[in-house]
Formats: structure tokens, sequence, C-alpha cells
């Protein structure tokens, strides 16, 4: 590891940490733990869920995926979240942040008033949020252990550390300031990766004429459609990637740290802009860019013909080609601090959920203890980022790619078609929300588990039961109709109650 | 519960009409069309439709904040 690289490292630590002692210093209440007090104007939640969202599967994997694949596939990462984002301020920011306060289950429970569907709301955010969490480690652990030339389980356990360190001291209003300045940094180094490429190829024409010279594939590797992927997977991972994200806890859980509506919404549109600028500058740019600077230059070309370090380094070489070791060495900090923001939100939503959540069935009707439960939230938050670093580094191994697709694949089966009934369709019972979350769950699970990440290149089966990677085109409809016809045909609940009467 | 407004399945409409075409024109082998590399600025067709769609995207959120939401259809129980 270079001085420079170490001295931005130290850098990034220092700023985020002591941004979470002067958190620290600001929390008093539990509102203040789980939602920063619901003092972050829309325009800083904007940032903080566009820090949220761009993690090392943005900065890093979507630019390696376009050093061997182009075009193809690739539009698709990029252009279903900013779907996702407008069907979210559509359908979700305002309604949620109206009947939340911190949590998913908030919002189960404001209209049907259901323990059940409170706990099922915490259980399926804790689950989803370790899935993505562990995804996110194992990716940390290599990325980390390759920049700074340490272990993989020092690794894990330092990113591991420092995310229990941000949420159980600092909170929410730690996690959210990590991820504002984790955007800020992240928004500034791509602009300037940019600027740098196009500058040293000479024009952006003279960067496309580059990329194509040096890519085995030449000018296909502009040409879309180019792979095998069938329409469904094409469809279904559109879909998925985009429904998914109005399900995803750690996303959700921002909106409510805004003061009202209005603000969800103001931060839903800064969010949706600041990432579909940077989606465009990785897109159009920075992807060719790292065809034109890294692909087959000696310099980044290991013995095999690979890149050195793997595929998700491209970036960090881009950054060396372009910038010297000092770009090389902030592109490396962002980085480092790109993976911690991200699993700081995914700390904090299933630590909320399991202190808010969960710990309401062991209270039952007794009194509000925020103290006792603030102990539970630092305890749950311990506790999660624990299991999340031993599942890491038992998954080390893996092939974990298919963690993320689960993640969204159960946000988009379990969650939404849950979240979109409760907040408009009138009819809908404690069994129907009940049933539709569980048929979701499973048939997503199973369905990936049947499909060929899995079933064949995990387990070895010769061929796979279910023909794609990414069934949610088919899940999220049939959970949706399980829940509509288990309300319409199943017993009518006697928990339903009125908005408002949930825990809070 | 909130009230599902016309307006808004227009609007995600809308959002398909950008979305859904884009997915089957750059996801799929069944769509695959060589003269998407053809440049036009000296940027190939394919990356100018995708950053429009961008573009397009990130405009309809704008666009959607000013009438996204009303006082009218706040939460009732």
């Amino acid at each position: 590891m270079s001085d420079s690289a170490i001295f931005y490292f130290l850098a990034t630590v220092g700023l985020t940490l002591g941004v979470t002692f002067w958190a620290a210093r600001r929390n008093r209440s539990r509102a203040d733990y789980y939602v920063a007090g619901n003092r972050i104007t829309g325009r800083q939640n904007g940032l903080a869920i566009a820090g949220d969202f761009m993690g090392a599967t943005t900065f890093l994997g979507m630019t390696a995926m376009y050093l061997d694949n182009g075009v193809d596939q690739t539009a698709i990462y990029y252009v279903a979240p900013l779907a996702g984002f407008c069907l979210m301020l559509l359908f979700i920011a305002a309604p949620l942040r109206r009947a939340g306060k911190f949590t998913m289950g908030d919002v189960m429970s404001a209209r049907l008033g259901s323990p059940a569907l409170r706990v099922s709301a915490g259980l399926s955010t804790i689950a989803i949020s370790i899935i993505y969490l562990v995804g996110q480690l194992v990716g940390a652990g290599a990325l980390i252990a390759v920049l700074f030339g340490i272990g993989f389980t020092p690794a894990v356990i330092i990113v591991g550390l420092l995310m229990t360190i941000y949420v159980t001291i600092g909170g929410m209003l730690a996690a959210t300031w990590v991820q504002i300045i984790k955007a800020a940094l992240l928004l500034t180094l791509v602009v300037v990766i940019a600027l740098l490429a196009i500058w040293q190829a000479g024009g952006i024409g003279a960067l496309y004429d580059q990329a194509a010279a040096i890519s085995p594939r030449g000018e296909a590797l502009f040409v879309p459609g180019a792979s095998d992927t069938g329409l469904f997977s094409s469809m279904s991972l559109a879909f998925g990637m985009a429904i998914g994200m109005l399900g995803l806890p750690h996303l959700l859980v921002r909106l409510f740290t805004v003061p009202d509506e209005r603000a969800a919404q103001t931060s839903v549109i800064v969010a949706t802009a600041i990432i579909g600028f940077v989606f465009l500058l990785l897109f159009a740019i920075v992807g060719p860019a790292a065809v034109a600077f890294v692909k087959n230059n000696p310099l980044f070309t290991a013995a095999d013909g690979g890149i050195i370090g793997g595929a998700n380094i491209t970036s960090v070489h881009l950054a060396e080609a372009l910038g010297g070791p000092v770009l090389m060495g902030i592109t490396s900090a962002v980085a480092f601090a790109t993976l911690l923001a991200v699993v700081a939100g995914l700390v904090m939503a299933s630590a909320s959920a399991a202190a808010h959540d969960l710990f309401a069935i062991f209270r039952r009707n007794k009194p509000l203890d925020e103290a006792l439960e603030l102990r539970v939230f630092r305890l749950a938050a311990g506790g999660i980022g624990i299991v999340a670093v031993l599942l890491a580094i038992l998954f080390q191994h893996q092939n974990v790619a298919f963690l993320s697709a689960l993640a969204f694949a159960v946000a988009a089966s379990a969650n939404v078609p849950v979240l979109l009934l409760i907040l408009y369709w009138r009819p809908v019972t404690v069994a129907g929300a009940l049933a539709g979350g569980l048929f979701g769950l499973v048939s997503s699970v199973a369905l990936i588990i049947l499909g060929p990440s899995v079933w064949v290149k995990i387990m070895g089966h010769e061929a796979a039961i279910f023909p794609s990677d990414y069934p949610a085109l088919l899940t999220m409809p049939l959970a949706l109709a399980v829940a509509i016809a288990v309300s319409l045909l199943g017993p009518r609940s006697a928990e339903t109650a009125p908005a408002g009467q949930g825990r809070s | 519960m909130s009230k599902l407004e016309p307006a808004q399945l227009w609007r995600s409409l809308l959002i398909l009409l950008i979305y859904a075409p884009i997915i089957l024109a750059v996801g799929s082998a069944q769509f695959r069309d060589d003269g998407l590399a053809t440049r036009l600025l000296g940027v190939p067709a394919s990356v100018w439709i995708v950053c429009l769609s961008m573009v397009a995207l990130v405009a309809l959120a704008g666009r959607f904040a000013n009438s996204a939401f009303t006082a009218d259809d706040a939460v009732q129980p």
C-alpha cells in the first residue's frame, strides 16, 4: 500500500469517527438514535440516500462489469434504479413517511394494528439487511485486503468494528453524515476521473475509439444484447431491481429521518438527481475509460491476462493511470468510505427493527422504557455486526453474487406487495398481508436456490430447475395475488385497527 | 389510507414507457441490434439511448415533485 493510500485511508477513518463522536453528543432520545430526531433536511437526506445506495457495486462492480460486457446488461444496472426511485417518489415516499415513525413495522401496524405484522416486518428487515450486509462485507473484505495488503479476516473485522461503532455510538445521525460525506466524495471523484479521462484521451469520441481499439470485442463492446441472456431473465432482473428498491429497508428508513412528507419527496428527488448524474458519468465515460486505460495495460495486467487484484479493482487502477499515486490513494479511501457508509446504513436498519419491532414481543403492554430500548438497540447493532462478520468470513470463498440478487428478490417479493397493499388497499387483512409476505419470501428464496447460480454453479447439479437467477417478475405478482386472495377469501381479522393505534 | 390517484398511475405508465423499451433493447439477446454501435457525435447510439433515458427519468422525478403530493391525500384512519 502506498503512503498516500495510507494517509487518505486514515483520514477517512478519522473524519468518520469524528462525525460519530460529534453525533453522539447530540443524541439524547431514541428518536435521535433511530431517525436523527427527524431533523435531517430533504436535501441532506437526498445526499445520504445517494450515499446509502451507491455502494461498492456501483463504484467498483459496475465499472468492472463494463470492462468485459461493455454496454450489454450493464445498462440495466444503471437505468433500473432510476426507474425504481421514480416509482418510490410516486407511490412510497410521502405515504410511508406519513404512516411510519421509526421502522417498517410502524407502517405495517399503523393501519392493521397487528403485533404479528410488526414482528413479520422486523424479521423481514433483519433478514434482507443481513443478506445484503454479508454480500457487502465479503466484497469489502476482498477489496480492502487487496487495496491495503492485509488478510481477508482482519479486513472484515476492521469494517465490522467501524460500522458497529458508527451505529452504536452515533446512531442514525452519524450514519447519515457518514453517508453524506461519502456521497460528496464519490461525486467529486467521479467528476475528476471523467474529466481526466476525456482530457487524456483527447475528446470523448477519441475515448470511444481507444476503447474499441483495445477491447477484443471492438465496436461490439457498444452493442447491446450481445450476451445470451434471455428475455425473461433480462426483464426479471430489471423488474426486480426497480421494484426491489421499494422494499429495501435500509433505504426506506431514511425517509423517516426528515420532518414531513414534502421533505421525504425532496429527499428522493435529490437522490435521483445525484445518482442519475453519477451513473451517467460512470456509464458514458468511466466505463469506456476503464477499457481504454486499464484493459491490456501491462501495469495492471496479471500473468494470466486478468486484472491485477481482480476486476473489482479496475476503478482504482483507472485512477492511478489517470492521476498517479495521489488519485489512486484518494480513490482507495473513497472506495473504503463507500463500503463503510452502506454497511452502517444496513446495521442501522436492522438494529432499529430488532429493538423497536421485535423487542415489542417481550415488552407487551408495559410502559415504554426508552433507555432499555436503546440498550437493546446497541446490543442488537453489536450482535448483528458480529453475526454479519462471522457469516462474511464463512462465505468468503463462496460465490456471493447471488446474495445481492437474493436481497433484491426478497425485498421485491416479500416486502413490496405487503407495503403497497397496506398503503393503498383498504380491504387488506392481517392474514392476507402475512400470507403474501410469507409466499413472497419462500418463493423468491426457493427459485433462487433452484436457479443456475446456486443449483448448478454452487451445488454442482447438471441443469437448473428454474431457468433464471432472477425470479422477481414471477414471484412479486404472485405474492401480490396471494395477499389479495387471502384478504378477500380468508377470515376478516379482528386485529384490524385504525391508523395510529400501532405501538410507537 | 392513501388515495391512489389516476395521475399516479398515468405517471407510472410514463415511467414504464421510457423504461421497458430500454430494457428490451439493451438487456436481451432477442433484441440484439448491431446498428446501435453506430456513432453519433463520436458516441455510440446505444450509449445515447441509455443516457437520454437516464436523463428522462431524472427529469420525470423532478417534474413529479411539484405534483406528486397534495395535502388532500393525507392518511385517513
